[in-house]
């Protein structure tokens, strides 16, 4: 057997079928675990490969044995030159499914694994080829490199395992690379874009404010004439020459103070003025009031004697009282004269109703002619007056006049009376509101003089009120360009601090392209690194697939696809398919052949790698775990073969249901002393396994 | 894989490098590769990388 540590014996507690502590000695020597499945043959396989690697077969695998209360450890015994180490891992508490390892050498003095097996150490179980793991099934995802076991046994056999490495490192590189340079070209992008977009925003502001200069004269101005100019202006509000207060303030500080001054000197100004405005002018709407009274007084006196001029010539030198009785006597005998025509009429229309001649008077009680009666009575009628009362109308007229003559006269007076309170009020108002008393005895054509007087002051405080309007209004528009001139000053500082910006914005722009030229080189070393492997490939494969077809053909014995290849087209990418002599320039997908076949290919490559005397790892083991599913009995011969000679080099530990066919079949082929057979038999639950041991 | 393969490597692939910044590049990471395996080159990578992009997000700050 080649030089290298082989596995003496393996303790294993709390591991999958394994309970308490069991220990399995090989004493070196090649190990077939027989028996049936669900015995725990499995376990031991896996307990070793964990022991060495720490990795279980699947990842998040839970390789404690869940119903047993210790710890879960193995301890391999290893021997290399006679002297035995110890490698003893344990699962650490928790739920991380890491784990510690410990070596130990022949003292018993802790060593570093790194040092005594750093291979090993650095490799991942299945990686070497002498560490290999043919599983009992298929994994269930592919290798996190995406590298198959296929390559990673290929790759490590040609010695291009930290090459290959380096690849898929410099794959992944790039796609980080790649990414990080869209992400920060965005960001770059974007902010390239903003100050560019500010400058061209801020050039058309500034060739705007050029095209219609707020300042005097064709030169630009410079930021110390702008502030002279905004001295100036202050200066001019507040009529103070200087200021040492503004010394030392911006442009903008000066506008805002002028601004402010202005203001100030508006509202101080303005309002005084208009404050004595009103003043004045309710004052003259006072007078004006005031005199509306005494016009209004005087009108109603005058109109008091008109209706005393009319009522005089209505009585004519009558009283009411005298016209009052006048219409009553002018009415009664207006009355009894109409009554006298109605006792005659009536009397006539008695004669014309009575017959007799003799008509009887019961007021007399005399008889009296109906001639005589009638004559009488109309004598009497016509002697009658036509009208009794001939001024009773004209009369009652005059009194109805003088009536309401009167009573106008009173109303008027009642007036009177409530617009001279008016006036007295208005005049206590005044007094107690103006400055000067008012005259008791001021009339209408003082109060006219005193109005037109306050007109005058009224129409002088307009006249200031607008002076000071246009004041303001000059000194608001100087106020306005100033400002417009410092956003030309504005726009100009902020120019030249964008071409700064974009200064320092290239040195962005240059570190951003030394990372871009360090993603094109990786780019280029990828590329070289790939071909390079390439080439490597090219150069080895032929004598790979040759070994790999010999393995193949002898496992198998197939009678048409004989030839195994691994085409150039997809390096280094390495593609196993089959082929036959028969027709080599066809290439198969490994799917055309049958089950024993396909079960053997998991095989051919550690038998047909195995031939090289370089190890990649301090470990010379194979482990192999049901290698012969589907196979016959006599495919499983030929394979027991190979191991007899793969078994020269490296210990093996196998295992197989096939037991009967192993016992027959590992004498013949392994010399007696250099294997043991293991037989788990009767797991339970509490104890785990119990292991039979013979030595062969 | 001994040393010497790692220097046959590393010259294979120099030999394919036709752009002068990636030679100069690989240079230093052939030189860890050699040293002491694809873990430190990688690890050289990934510092310059870093280096690189920090040396972007500085400016930027700057900026």
């Amino acid at each position: 057997m080649a030089k290298g540590f082989s596995v003496r014996s393996v303790e294993i507690e709390g591991f999958k079928g394994f309970t308490t502590r069991k220990r399995i000695d090989f004493g070196g020597r090649h190990v077939f675990l027989l028996g049936q499945n669900g015995n725990g043959k499995s376990s031991i396989i896996e307990a070793v490969r964990w022991g060495l690697f720490g990795s279980a077969r699947r990842p998040n695998e839970i390789v404690a044995n869940q119903g047993y209360g210790g710890r879960c450890r193995v301890d391999i015994a290893l021997v290399r030159d006679g002297v035995e180490w110890h490698l003893r891992r344990t699962l650490n508490m928790g739920t991380s499914g890491g784990s510690d390892a410990v070596l130990t050498d022949a003292q018993g003095t802790e060593q570093r694994m790194q040092e005594i097996m750093p291979q090993l150490d650095s490799v991942d179980a299945g990686e070497g080829m002498h560490i290999i793991f043919a599983p009992q099934s298929i994994p269930l995802r592919r290798q996190p490199e995406d590298l198959t076991a296929f390559e990673r046994t290929v790759f490590s056999h040609l010695g291009l395992t930290h090459p290959r490495a380096l690849l898929e490192y410099l794959g992944n590189l790039n796609i980080t690379q790649e990414s990080t340079e869209r992400e920060l070209d965005e960001q770059l992008t974007n902010m390239r874009h903003e100050i560019d977009s500010e400058i061209d925003d801020l050039g058309r502001r500034r060739s705007s404010i050029i095209s219609a200069p707020p300042w005097s004269g064709g030169r630009l101005p410079t930021r110390s004439a702008s502030e002279r100019k905004a001295r100036d202006l202050i200066a001019e509000i507040t009529g103070e020459q200087t200021d040492e207060a503004l010394d030392g303030l911006s442009l903008g500080a000066l506008l805002d103070n002028a601004e402010n001054a202005l203001n100030d000197r508006h509202d101080h100004d303005q309002s005084e003025l208009e404050d004595e405005l009103l003043k004045v002018e309710r004052r003259k709407e006072k007078f004006e009031s005031l005199n509306a009274y005494l016009e209004k007084i005087d009108q109603q006196k005058i109109e008091l004697q008109h209706i005393k001029s009319k009522a005089v010539e209505i009585l004519n030198g009558a009283s009411r009282d005298d016209l009052r009785e006048s219409v009553a006597e002018l009415r009664r005998k207006a009355g009894a004269l109409a009554l006298r025509r109605e006792i005659a009429d009536n009397g006539i229309q008695l004669l014309e109703l009575e017959q007799e001649e003799q008509i009887y008077c019961p007021v007399c009680a005399q008889n009296y002619s109906r001639h005589l009666l009638e004559d009488t009575l109309h004598n009497a009628v016509e002697q009658l007056p036509e009208e009794a009362s001939p001024d009773l109308e004209q009369t009652e007229t005059r009194l109805e006049q003088a009536d309401a003559l009167s009573k106008q006269f009173h109303s008027i007076r009642a007036n009177i009376n409530t617009l001279q309170e008016a006036v007295l009020e208005s005049k206590k108002q005044i007094n107690e509101e103006g400055d000067a008393e008012l005259p008791e005895s001021a009339d209408t054509e003082t109060l006219t003089s005193l109005i037109r007087h306050y007109s005058n002051i009224s129409n002088s405080i307009g006249e200031q009120i607008t002076d000071r309007e246009t004041w303001f209004d000059e000194k608001q528009a100087r106020l306005t360009k100033m400002k417009e001139e410092e956003g030309y000053h504005r726009i100009q500082r902020r120019l030249a601090e964008l071409h700064q910006s974009q200064n320092k914005f290239a040195r962005v722009e240059d570190s951003y392209r030394n990372l871009v030229a360090f993603g094109q080189s990786v780019r280029a070393m990828r590329q070289a690194v790939s071909d390079a492997i390439t080439a490597r490939l090219k150069e080895d494969l032929p004598k790979v697939s040759n070994n790999l077809s010999e393995v193949f053909a002898s496992l198998t014995g197939h009678r048409w696809y004989d030839r195994l290849v691994i085409p150039n087209a997809r390096l280094p990418k390495l593609e196993l398919r089959v082929s036959s002599t028969n027709d080599p320039q066809v290439e198969y997908p490994t799917g055309v052949l049958n089950g024993q076949a396909e079960s053997a290919l998991d095989l051919v490559p550690y038998f047909a790698l195995s031939q090289t005397e370089d190890a990649p790892t301090e470990v010379y083991l194979v482990l192999l775990d049901d290698p012969t599913r589907a196979f016959d009995e006599d495919h499983t011969r030929i394979l027991v073969e190979r191991l007899s000679s793969l078994g020269e080099r490296v210990q093996l530990i196998v295992a197989s249901h096939e037991t009967s066919r192993f016992r027959n079949l590992v004498p013949k082929n392994f010399d007696s002393g250099s294997y043991v057979i293991v037989e788990p038999v009767n797991w339970s639950h509490d104890d785990g396994p119990e292991l039979s041991v013979e030595t062969g | 894989m001994s040393n010497e393969d790692g220097y046959r490597f590393s010259e294979a692939v120099r030999a394919k490098l036709a752009d002068d910044a990636a030679r100069e590049l690989w240079e230093p990471v052939a030189q860890e590769f050699n040293r002491a395996g694809p873990d430190a080159a990688r690890e050289y990578l990934d510092a310059e990388m870093q280096r690189l992009r920090e040396q972007v997000q500085r400016r930027f700050d700057e900026f």
